[in-house]
């Protein structure tokens, strides 16, 4: 068995909105965003053009096909025309995001570029010289919802080369996504392939180092503030024993850093801005040349917690740090400043006293009843306008009310020790 | 809890200061402004709390000495335990006898009190208690209700108006919030974005056409391109047949020439510029001959004086010194007359100190400043001695102009004593009787106010007794006003009612119509109906009246008690008035008059006393104006003699010394009678006579000089001219002639140097005449050789020759045109053979008519395509432009952007409305259930200080606190008075520092001056509330007023307050002082 390369991505999204750019953003990082799916992707492909890949495998949601996006079907037709003449195959498998249903300018694929049916998974055998290096098998998802396992539907284990097995599925339920193509390890271990190519989950991480080697290459570009840290894809380099080595490499253009702050050491302003400072720089060395989209959570109690809760945390803190910021490529860019800093009081104490900022915090821990949060909801529905957040707040957790309901508190008491000190 | 001790290290003015022994009960300091009052409550909080946060305008009391604030507090606690607490600025240090305790600990005795909730009850200061004066009423109420409701009440209203303002800046029921506006946005997206869908089938439809006709322009591309070569190639053979056909002429002509190809080239140009050459050359020659006789010819003429130019040397030397020759001419005539002046003035200096001076006695005379110091030391003595008489001579006169008007001064006091009468009455007598007529004013004033007061008493317990009469009126029967007959009547009614109709009705309808007794027992429910609402009724009227009953009877026993009290204390009142009446009796006996009915009466009285003590002090003053002025003329008088004495002494002395500077002035040889500053201008002349003889010897040497420099420069230019054979212009040498010695000198230099020009431009012109003969000769030989490589015999053949080979060079030039231009039309030199066979076999008429079709061909095939390409480019261009659409794309990032931004606003109103809501439900459960007690507490202690002339109280399921008067009028807050709002908000503080103590331990109370604004009457009712609470828990009172402290004191005697502790102490600049 010959030894080669090959390329696993999977989650592109391209042309996908990004989330957390509510924050005033100049032109030149709203730009960048914009691109950096793209951007992504061109990257995964110059990496397996560089890498003499065989194949490059695509494990699903390479757009959004409800967002209609012509754009992103020409952009990633130009994108695999371009590994394809740089003799990498490419296999395409379709996740739930753009379904074989879904809508499509049906444009159409260069030679090389295959892209797997959705009534049976489909092999296809990738040559070199004339003879067998590894066989592709796949299959896509005909619909949005796919509640069946994928997984099952491949055949058994045959003799032949090195086999790569590309799927989009929930791996394990994982609660955190939704629960399409469900399976679970033993069903991709009896799935006959070497390696298991899969998407669905956006974070990077190989669940089984071999027997077969299963993997989520994750998305290529980070698109929000749950997707923090590197992301990329898989390089996989097959040695003659067949032997693998999946190596990650990051291909995101712009990094996401959601970060707390806990002021509790600091003593003044200056303190602050001078560690934000620092912060920003050394993420800025950490992202290595990319640009970064910071969220930054003011967090703990100190004596600082007055002085912040008298600024404008936009205009006092996030716009000296964003100064120069958006002309750069490398830029850290400041999106919002959260202030979830605590005055230096001790709630449960404060309950116990018998006076009136006592008596607001009793009637707080009483709304804290076992059919929490219906009395919360029962108070809101008494203003009218109410009606119009109703959607809104509907998907709520209870640890969702739990914070409203202690930021509520922290709210009440903290105006009227501040109204009272004038 | 309770301060037992404290020590200040350093705090404001406090330094190393400290008191101990501090009682449980009240301690009142008293001190007048800035003695450090407020400073010392400063420190409490300090102590307890630590440094307050820094801020602009806020005194932050550095210590005067040293760095740090810092200082110790001996807590003792109801159960007896001790607390020690140190404090250096944060630095906080607890132990309790035990040892060591954690700091936090401090914390947990003050029963978690913070600093806030410290500051509103328990340390309270002026400021707090003059801010109520400018709220308005809902401030004031709040206020009020600050201190029952510790901190966070007060700023209630301004809170929720705050949280209703950003909630309705987020979201209002219709538009115009920023969730409204929000949310109307994402409409306007959601509609464009479902309009862009619609373009994308669009785009598949013309992808699909451009590549119809894609594939059918490529097949017209080839053909077209096919033409294109053909038509190329027939072009090209029309192109290249000219240049064919000169290429075969140039070949032959090329043929019959070969004889003169190997003629030089250019071989008769060569011949012409050697000719020319050689002309010029012989022409050049020429020139430079004639120029070499004419440099010879000048040579001859040229003739410099050697003479001269052998005395070059000397004669620059002395032109060297020119300027020096002509400066010592000028100037030898002017020193001379210098000198001849000098001479005069001395003679004319000896002459003004007198015909017997003469150069050898001014050499001698004496002129040091030894001597000149001794006449400066006569001249300053006698100066000094004449001053000093005439100032003695000036005061003698003075001095008897003042006895004389002292002698007046004493005649005149002498005159008033003896005008005035010596006062009948004894002085101590009259002093004896106002010191008795002082203690009489305040006992006759105290009897006046205890009748007034017993008055007020007998008054008030006759309201009482009304008040208690009108109580003992029965009340209201309201459970009479329905009888027990009517209750009950109209059930009876509608039984008999229903009775007859139920006869009625059987004896006129048949059986078995059972729907018939329904409007029967209908009347009879209306009737039961009835009579159980007028009994319920009746019940709630009897439950009025017994409530109404009990509450007429707990308020009679609560007047009835206030009865006996009231009464108790008018017979107090009584009594102490006797005790003052006998006092009164007393006094007016021991002053000897009738006993007064009013304190007016005895002011009256002791206003005479001090009439007659003031004419006693003054016939002393005048008696004693009379002894001074007798004193002072005898003074005088001794004064006048004495200042006669010394101004004779000071004429004698004067006189002394006058002779002896006469004795002195003679020895040294100068006239007597000179005074000692005459003698000084003396010496000057002297001195000025003899610095004319030194100016003269100068300018005598100078002259001198100058006469011996002009000689020996005459000397040495007389010797040039002589050796130059020239004569001197004049009889002696002088400048001129050395200028004319100049003039020859350049001259014959001149000549020499133009000699010496000549003789090299000679030498260079006959080196040029050689080497212009070299090069005819190489020329001449050029060309023999340029003939004999042409193969000419003469010049003659040399140029026909010449002829026949510039026609060779033609032909050659356009058979190498013509090659060239074939080889390029046909891209080689192999394609070129085979293009010159083609033209040789081709026929040019049948390919033009080939060219002509082909080219008609080609145009057609051109036009389908160029439309077709139009075709192409229009789709391409409509897909690129629906490809390059990123509308799309950009609408779904700002929903994405809206959605976000619309969540966290979300958050931010369900937070607020929650916020809102928690500080509503407080308040309302507050008001329920914790405003009572507090305003019950309240209201005993301003009972206590109002004397129960106001009630306070805080009606259940309603905001706020209400006031009522003795005759249970309620009064708004409008109404209250700035006393009476300010005693309310002390009761009501007061009370909250009760409902504290009822959950944690009392803490200590500290009032800085907190009665300023109150009457002495509201004062003495504070004193009995503050010393009320000082029974429960330890105060501090502050006060600047002295007259405070006597209030307390009073108080503190009646029966009420007694064995409260009480201590008093004194603060002034710092410092710390019982009282006694």
């Amino acid at each position: 068995m010959a030894a080669f390369t090959f390329v696993h991505c999977a989650d592109l999204h391209l042309d996908a909105p990004f989330e957390g750019l509510a924050g005033v953003a100049p032109p030149g990082v709203r730009e960048a965003l914009r691109q950096a799916t793209f951007r992504a992707f061109d990257q995964v492909v110059s990496l397996a053009v560089a890498e003499q890949a065989a194949f490059l495998v695509i494990a699903g949601d390479v757009y959004d096909s409800a967002h209609h996006s012509l754009y992103a079907q020409i952009r990633f037709r130009e994108a695999v025309k371009r590994a394809a003449a740089g003799g990498v195959e490419v296999f395409v498998a379709h996740g739930n995001h753009d379904p074989l249903s879904a809508w499509e300018a049906r444009l159409r694929l260069p030679e090389g570029v295959h892209r797997f049916g959705g009534e049976a998974v489909e092999c296809r055998v990738v040559g070199r010289g004339g003879a067998e290096l590894a066989r592709v098998c796949g299959i896509s998802f005909p619909v949005r919802e796919v509640r069946e396992n994928l997984a099952a539907r491949f055949p058994r284990r045959e003799p032949g080369p090195f086999t790569v097995g590309v799927l989009h599925a929930n791996v394990g339920g994982n609660p955190a996504h939704d629960n399409y193509a469900p399976c679970s390890l033993a069903d991709l271990e009896a799935c006959g392939v070497d390696y298991v190519a899969l998407g669905h989950v956006h974070a990077p991480q190989v669940l089984r180092q071999e027997g077969p080697c299963v993997v989520y290459a994750g998305t290529t570009q980070g698109r929000n503030l749950r997707e923090t840290g590197p992301r990329g894809c898989f390089v996989v380099q097959v040695e003659e024993g067949g032997r693998l080595r999946p190596r990650f490499v990051p291909t995101d253009v712009v990094r996401w850093s959601l970060e707390d702050l806990d002021i509790g050491g600091l003593a003044s302003l200056d303190d602050l801005l001078e560690a934000l400072q620092a912060r920003r720089e050394e993420l800025r060395r950490q992202a290595e040349g990319r640009g970064v989209i910071w969220r930054l959570n003011l967090t703990g109690r100190g004596e600082l917690h007055d002085r912040l809760s008298r600024l404008d945390p936009e205009r006092e803190l996030a716009e000296p740090l964003r100064e120069g910021e958006g002309e750069r490529p490398d830029f850290v860019w400041l999106e919002s400043v959260a202030l979830d800093t605590r005055p230096v009081l001790d709630l449960e104490r404060r309950r116990q006293l018998p006076d009136f900022l006592g008596e607001v915090l009793r009637v707080g821990g009483s709304l804290r009843s076992p059919e929490f949060p219906r009395e919360l909801l029962e108070v809101l529905r008494r203003r009218g306008e109410f009606r119009h957040l109703a959607s809104l707040v509907h998907d709520w957790t209870p640890p969702d009310w739990q914070a409203v309901l202690a930021a509520a508190e922290y709210q009440a008491v903290d105006l009227l020790l501040r109204e009272e000190e004038g | 809890m309770h301060i037992e001790a404290f020590h200040i290290d350093g705090f404001g003015i406090y330094q190393n200061a400290g008191l101990d022994g501090l009682p449980q009960g009240l301690v009142l300091l008293t001190g007048e402004n800035e003695s450090g009052k407020t400073t010392l409550l400063e420190f409490f909080r300090f102590m307890f709390f630590g440094p307050e946060r820094r801020a602009p305008g806020r005194n932050d009391y550095q210590p005067l000495v040293g760095q740090s604030r810092a200082g110790r507090l001996v807590l003792i606690n109801q159960d007896g335990r001790r607390l020690l607490v140190e404090r250096r600025e944060n630095k906080l240090t607890v132990r309790d006898d035990n040892g060591l305790l954690p700091p936090d600990a401090l914390n947990a005795r003050l029963g978690g009190v913070d600093r806030e909730t410290f500051r509103a009850v328990f340390a309270v200061d002026l400021k707090d208690l003059q801010g109520l004066k400018v709220l308005d009423t809902q401030q004031v109420r709040s206020l009020i209700f600050a201190p029952g409701g510790g901190v966070g009440a007060a700023a209630m209203p301004r809170v929720l108006q705050r949280l209703e303002q950003e909630l309705a800046d987020l979201l209002k029921p219709k538009k115009g919030g920023r969730l409204n506006d929000l949310f109307s946005r994402l409409e306007e997206i959601g509609r464009e974005l479902r309009e862009l869908e619609a373009g994308a089938a669009r785009f598949a439809e013309l992808q699909a056409a451009r590549e119809a006709l894609e594939e059918g322009l490529w097949q017209r591309k080839g053909e077209a391109c096919r033409l294109e070569t053909r038509l190329a190639r027939i072009r090209l053979l029309a192109q290249a047949r000219e240049p064919w056909v000169t290429l075969g002429t140039a070949r032959e002509r090329l043929e019959e020439l070969r004889e003169v190809a190997d003629f030089p080239p250019d071989g008769l140009m060569e011949r012409q510029r050697l000719k020319q050459a050689a002309a010029e050359l012989q022409e050049e020659r020429e020139r430079l001959k004639e120029e070499a006789d004419r440099l010879a010819r000048e040579l001859e003429g040229l003739a410099p004086d050697a003479l001269l130019l052998a005395e070059q040397r000397e004669i620059e030397a002395l032109l060297a010194e020119e300027k020096r020759f002509e400066e010592v001419q000028t100037r030898e005539p002017e020193e001379r007359h210098a000198l001849e002046q000098a001479q005069a003035e001395v003679r004319r200096r000896l002459a003004e100190l007198g015909p017997e001076w003469d150069e050898s006695r001014l050499a001698r005379t004496d002129t040091s400043l030894t001597l000149r110091q001794e006449v400066l030391e006569y001249g300053r003595r006698l100066a000094k001695a004449e001053r000093r008489w005439e100032d003695l001579l000036s005061r003698e006169g003075t001095l008897a102009e003042n006895v004389t008007a002292t002698q007046k001064e004493f005649e005149a006091a002498q005159a008033r004593l003896e005008a005035t009468p010596r006062p009948p009455e004894e002085q101590s007598v009259l002093q004896g009787r106002r010191t008795v007529l002082r203690r009489l004013l305040p006992l006759v004033g105290r009897r006046e106010l205890l009748a007034v007061k017993l008055q007020e008493r007998h008054r008030a317990l006759a309201e009482l007794r009304a008040r208690l009469d009108s109580l003992q009126e029965p009340a209201e029967a309201l459970g009479q006003a329905i009888p027990r007959w009517l209750v009950v009547l109209p059930a009876l009614v509608a039984a008999g009612v229903a009775a007859g109709m139920a006869l009625g009705w059987g004896f006129f309808r048949p059986q078995g119509e059972g729907w018939v007794w329904l409007p029967l027992m209908g009347l009879l429910l209306l009737g039961g109906l009835a009579s159980a609402g007028l009994g319920a009724g009746r019940r709630h009227l009897s439950r009025r009246e017994a409530w109404e009953r009990q509450r007429r009877e707990e308020e009679r026993q609560g007047l009835a008690r206030r009865l006996e009290g009231e009464a108790a204390e008018a017979a107090r009142l009584e009594e102490e008035g006797a005790r003052l009446e006998a006092e009164v009796a007393a006094l007016t006996q021991e002053a000897e008059r009738e006993l007064p009915a009013a304190s007016a009466e005895v002011e009256a009285a002791l206003a005479e006393v001090d009439q007659a003590l003031e004419d006693w002090r003054r016939w002393q003053a005048w008696e004693q104006e009379c002894l001074t002025a007798a004193h002072y003329l005898e003074d005088s008088r001794r004064r006048w003699q004495q200042a006669r004495e010394e101004r004779e002494e000071a004429e004698r002395e004067l006189e002394g010394l006058r002779r002896e500077w006469g004795a002195w002035v003679q020895e040294r040889g100068f006239p007597a009678a000179m005074k000692p500053e005459n003698l000084e201008v003396f010496l000057r002349l002297v001195e000025a006579a003899r610095v004319a003889v030194s100016q003269r010897d100068q300018a005598r040497e100078q002259h001198r000089r100058t006469w011996e420099a002009l000689r020996e420069i005459r000397t040495r230019l007389a010797q040039v001219l002589s050796r130059v054979g020239r004569e001197p212009q004049e009889g002696e040498p002088g400048p001129a002639d050395l200028r004319r010695v100049r003039r020859d000198l350049a001259e014959a230099e001149k000549q020499a140097r133009r000699r010496q020009e000549l003789l090299g431009r000679l030498a260079e012109v006959q080196s040029r005449i050689a080497h212009l003969e070299k090069k005819e000769a190489a020329l001449k030989e050029e060309l023999a050789q340029l003939r004999i490589k042409a193969g000419a015999r003469d010049d003659a053949d040399f140029e026909r020759r010449a002829a026949r080979h510039q026609e060779w060079r033609e032909w050659r030039r356009q058979y190498d045109q013509s090659l060239l231009k074939l080889t390029t039309l046909a891209g080689s030199e192999t394609l070129r053979e085979e293009l010159e066979r083609e033209l040789a076999a081709g026929d040019p008429v049948a390919l033009s008519r080939e060219e002509e079709e082909l080219a008609r061909r080609l145009a057609e095939l051109t036009e389908t395509i160029s439309r077709e390409e139009r075709e192409v480019g229009r789709l391409t261009q409509e897909l690129e432009r629906l490809a390059a659409e990123r509308r799309l794309g950009k609408l779904l990032q700002e929903q994405a952007d809206l959605k976000e931004q619309a969540a966290r606003l979300s958050r931010r109103y369900v937070t607020a409305a929650l916020s809102r809501h928690l500080i509503e439900a407080a308040r309302q459960v507050y008001e329920r259930e914790h405003q009572p007690r507090v305003i019950a507490e309240a209201d005993r202690f301003l009972r206590l200080m109002t004397q129960s002339r106001y009630r306070l109280f805080a009606p259940v399921g309603e905001g706020g606190v209400r006031l009522e008067d003795a005759t249970h009028r309620h009064m708004e807050e409008v109404q209250w008075s700035a006393g009476l709002a300010d005693q309310v908000y002390l009761a009501v503080r007061l009370g909250m520092a009760r409902e504290f103590g009822r959950h944690c331990e009392p803490l200590p109370l500290i009032l800085d001056d907190v009665l300023v604004k109150f009457d002495p009457r509201r004062r003495r009712g504070a004193a009995r509330v503050i010393l009320a609470c000082a029974r429960d828990q330890q105060v501090l009172f502050f006060s600047s007023h002295p007259e405070v402290e006597q209030i307390f004191r009073d108080v503190a005697r009646e029966p009420d307050f007694q064995g409260i502790p009480l201590k008093y102490l004194h603060l002034e600049a710092g410092r710390m002082a019982w009282a006694s």
